[in-house]
């Protein structure tokens, strides 16, 4: 019997079959289907499970063997065969057919393999499987059916949310169902369920430590204070280490420090970024920030950030992230004057 | 530091201690053993991290102080076998290297600190039991066969001690057969279990066998330690429980076969030689004091024997792997055996009992 995967759950509950195939690509929705029959075979009392990994040093023998191999603990066997080219060879397949032929009623065959194509499914054993048992081909979702998919999940998972929110999951995790699954369980985790917004989404998707890292650098030469010391004292509460926030740092000054000075000698911006090799969607932001930044203000920055590498390596006194925060504000440009002051 | 002494005197301990030093480790130290001289004794300790081997010796001549120190274990026991019997050992600490001297041979071994030697840290035991050699050998020698090796059921890896109601019992199971043997204890307070993992029975096994006397087996929860005078054993147990092991054990089985221990092996030795080597599968087919056993392989070669047998029960038919059966077979001391089943879908018992002894071995029929 040939059946989809939404036929599956009827399948199982008319009865367990002595062999299933589940034949696809997608590792989530194939683990899921396999999950699905073990479980249902171990409510049944199938509670020893045997597996077998069918590469090209595979005895079929040991199938075969069993067929006849009895359990002291009288208890029922899930075998698992794993047959990850799709192709038993002459060899297996006939090992197939014998223990199609020869099923033991206290023993079940489930067969893992990766999508079978035209000619693979015209094959003998798989016509045994199909007349003996149930063989249940999975495909991939397509891209137009993804947010459907996504949006059941979401679903199954107490969550909601809008066409926008769906798309940008569906945008992120395409082709990796497994990513997807896990994003939306971690979503639940992080809110609970309830409504979400397009919003939430995005901020919970992604590496957060690095987005948020480079969201930092790019405020702060946006000279967007307020904002870049809010992201500062966020990525303190993650936990990342300093060392990671003042590279980042001091590499951008380093890069305008650069800039400004081949502009200095004549260059305009443009050549000067080309010659650098800034990407475009960064130029504005350097210009930005050298309109505020002067040469002595960031020979200034660079200093100060070698002192907070010695703060960070405890070869000189002082609280690092107090340190890492001012040198935030003289990239952002808006307290240098102040701090200076204070020197 | 100088240290004297006979081959023979750091051979045997050595002996004792090299078998659980694996040929690949993970760790450095762990190739080597670690000596410690203390007066007139030379102790040798060996350790996989798992299980961990003590020998012990007295040597004839005072030593100067005490003293430490791990060399490779392997190449010292390849230097000590292959000198000549009852040479003198001259053992001398220069530096990292140990020097050794015999006649006009001469060897430098490189050294680690005895310091980082990782002993287990054994909790101290809950429950002693004493025993003579021989009790424990018995009981590991008839059972240890039956254990299952790397199996995902872990906990059959392993082989069951039991204490209870004054009976010592061992237990192993590979799902397919199973071996019981148990002997009276003389304190029918102690009650303790311990699942011992298959190194360490193998381990255990080679100890015991070559010496004699009384040893101490220290049980805690997570390790055992057996002590006799001249070494001491300590292994890790396996974290499981091990199946319920007395419902396996057929009790009312109808029919019994009587035979003679001796042809029977015969009879099969002769047949494996034409089984498939992974089913290992021969046909015993009874009827009216007829025994006849059949095997053949994928080649279609094919072996026929007969034996004359004592069986008054119907004509039936029944599969086993040949060497489960030659394995008990090897095991059991009677000259007659006595296999009592019901059908092929239950377990086939062989019994033996003597006046403190009693032993069960269960082998569950292949399906034809």
């Amino acid at each position: 019997m040939k059946i989809n995967p939404n036929q599956l759950q009827a399948q199982l509950q008319q009865g367990l079959s002595p062999v299933y195939l589940v034949a696809g690509d997608d590792p989530l929705l194939v683990q899921e289907a396999r999950d699905k029959i073990v479980q249902h075979a171990q409510n049944l009392g199938y509670s020893e499970r045997q597996s077998f990994q069918a590469g090209t040093d595979f005895n079929w023998d040991t199938l075969l063997a069993e067929i006849s191999s009895q359990s002291l603990f009288s208890s029922k066997t899930i075998i698992e065969l794993r047959i990850p080219s799709g192709k038993p060879g002459k060899i297996g397949s006939a090992a197939i057919e014998t223990f199609l032929d020869n099923i033991p009623r206290d023993k079940m065959l489930l067969i893992i393999a990766p999508k079978l194509d035209a000619t693979q499914q015209k094959t003998k054993w798989l016509k045994a499987i199909e007349k003996k048992g149930v063989y249940l081909p999975i495909w991939p979702i397509e891209k137009s059916n993804l947010p459907g998919w996504i949006k059941q999940r979401l679903q199954r998972e107490g969550l909601r949310a809008s066409p926008e929110g769906v798309g940008i999951l569906a945008d992120q995790t395409q082709g990796n169902l497994l990513a997807c699954d896990q994003e939306i369980t971690k979503l639940r985790l992080l809110y609970g369920e309830k409504q979400l917004s397009p919003e939430e989404i995005n901020e919970a998707i992604g590496d957060h430590a690095r987005f948020d890292l480079y969201q930092l650098i790019d405020q702060a030469l946006l000279g967007d204070s307020e904002s870049s010391v809010r992201i500062l004292s966020q990525l303190q509460e993650s936990g990342i280490e300093p060392i990671l926030i003042l590279w980042s740092i001091t590499r951008e000054i380093r890069q305008l420090i650069q800039l400004n000075s081949l502009m200095t000698r004549g260059e305009t911006f443009d050549n000067a970024c080309n010659k650098l090799f800034v990407w475009k969607t960064r130029q504005p932001l350097y210009q930005k920030a050298l309109r505020r930044l002067t040469q002595p203000a960031l020979t200034q920055a660079l200093q100060q950030a070698s002192e907070i590498d010695l703060k960070i390596k405890g070869l000189q006194p002082g609280n690092v992230w107090l340190a890492l925060n001012e040198l935030t504000l003289s990239l952002a440009g808006t307290t240098l004057a102040t701090s200076e002051e204070k020197c | 530091m100088k240290f004297t002494l006979q081959r023979e005197e750091l051979l045997t301990p050595l002996q004792l201690a090299i078998g659980v030093v694996e040929r690949r480790q993970t760790l450095p130290i762990l190739a080597n053993v670690l000596l410690r001289f203390n007066d007139d004794q030379l102790s040798v300790t060996g350790t996989d991290l798992e299980v961990e081997l003590i020998g012990r010796t007295t040597l004839q001549t005072q030593q100067p102080g005490n003293k430490e120190i791990t060399v490779p274990g392997r190449k010292l026991l390849d230097i000590c076998k292959t000198l000549p019997e009852d040479s003198t050992l001259t053992l001398e600490l220069e530096k990292d290297r140990l020097l050794i001297k015999s006649g006009r041979s001469r060897f430098s071994l490189s050294t680690l600190p005895a310091e980082e030697f990782p002993f287990i840290q054994a909790d101290p035991s809950m429950v002693e039991l004493r025993l003579p050699h021989s009790d424990l050998q018995y009981l590991i020698q008839r059972t240890h066969f039956a254990m299952a090796q790397q199996d995902v059921r872990y906990y059959l890896n392993g082989m069951l001690l039991e204490v209870k109601g004054g009976t010592i019992r061992t237990v192993a199971t590979d799902g397919h057969r199973l071996a019981l043997n148990s002997l009276t204890y003389s304190d029918p307070a102690t009650n303790t279990q311990a699942l011992l993992p298959y190194k360490g029975v193998h381990e255990l096994l080679r100890l015991i066998s070559s010496n004699a006397g009384d040893v101490t087996v220290g049980v805690s929860t997570n390790h055992i330690r057996v002590e006799s005078p001249n070494f001491t054993f300590i292994s890790k147990l396996i974290d499981g429980s091990f199946p319920s092991y007395e419902r396996v054990v057929p009790k009312n089985s109808d029919k019994h076969v009587i035979l003679d221990r001796h042809s029977l092996k015969q009879t099969l030795q002769r047949a494996s030689v034409l089984t498939n080597e992974k089913f290992r599968g021969v046909r015993f087919h009874l009827e009216n004091d007829l025994l006849q056993i059949q095997a053949n392989n994928p080649e279609q070669e094919k072996a026929e024997e007969e034996l004359t047998i004592d069986y008054k029960s119907p004509t039936c038919e029944l599969g086993f792997n040949v060497d489960y059966i030659i394995d008990v077979l090897n095991t059991i001391s009677n000259d007659t055996v006595v296999l009592s089943f019901t059908d092929n879908e239950t377990g086939v018992l062989v019994q033996e009992q003597t006046d403190r002894a009693y032993s069960a071995f269960v082998i569950m029929p292949l399906r034809l």
